[in-house]
């Protein structure tokens, strides 16, 4: 069996495709991981973001940041399915070393510690408003 | 900005292309990547710190000229 790595990719849909279409894109991509030995650890749609210049007269993307981890060789024709796909305005694949597991672990602890205080404030006031 | 170097680069592990907020200190304002004499950060920082830029502007979270000049 071939070695897996890590990797992150993100890219970038234009933003004038609908969202049932953008679904779309994101299942076939997770699905072309799955179904060539590959595991999508995790799927972070940041959503609908102004570019910062424009590229083929658009001004908005629709940016997919995910984890996943796959063999070496699935990477050329998942680029390729990318590449070809006229949707996607731009991806990005980068295999993650040791350094950038870390910094993504640290990331998340990170972003999950804002979002459990965000939720321990909402709660706080929910308390406030049943005295 | 060499003078109010009080973040710890030396245990900086990873400079993040993601993290665009960090990476703006970086550039002028026409968009062009700082050189190491202006920002006085370590030379291994330097070269993670143009290459996260230049993965940035790719994706577009960056730009390449800034929007004032073209």
């Amino acid at each position: 069996m071939a070695e897996k790595y890590q990797y992150e990719l993100t890219y970038v849909i234009s933003g004038v495709v609908k969202q049932n279409q953008v679904d779309d894109i994101v299942r076939k991509v997770n699905h072309l991981i799955e179904s060539n030995e590959g595991d999508v650890l995790e799927v972070d749609e940041w959503g609908n973001q102004r570019l910062a210049y424009e590229i083929d007269r658009k001004r908005s993307g629709y940016y997919v940041n995910m984890y996943f981890q796959a063999p070496g060789a699935l990477i050329q024709r998942l680029e390729r399915e990318l590449e070809v796909n006229d949707d996607v305005l731009r991806y990005l694949t980068l295999r993650m070393d040791a350094k950038m597991q870390r910094h993504h672990e640290k990331r998340k602890q990170r972003q999950a510690q804002e979002a459990a205080e965000e939720e321990a404030a909402d709660e706080s006031d929910e308390e406030d408003d049943a005295e | 900005m060499a003078d109010q170097n009080d973040v710890d680069y030396e245990h900086l592990e990873y400079v993040d292309y993601k993290d665009t907020e960090f990476l703006e200190q970086f550039i002028n304002n026409q968009g062009k990547i700082l050189p190491r004499r202006v920002t006085g950060v370590p030379a291994r920082v330097q070269r993670q710190i143009t290459k996260a830029i230049k993965r940035a502007r790719h994706l577009a979270l960056m730009p390449y000229v800034s929007e004032s000049v073209r």
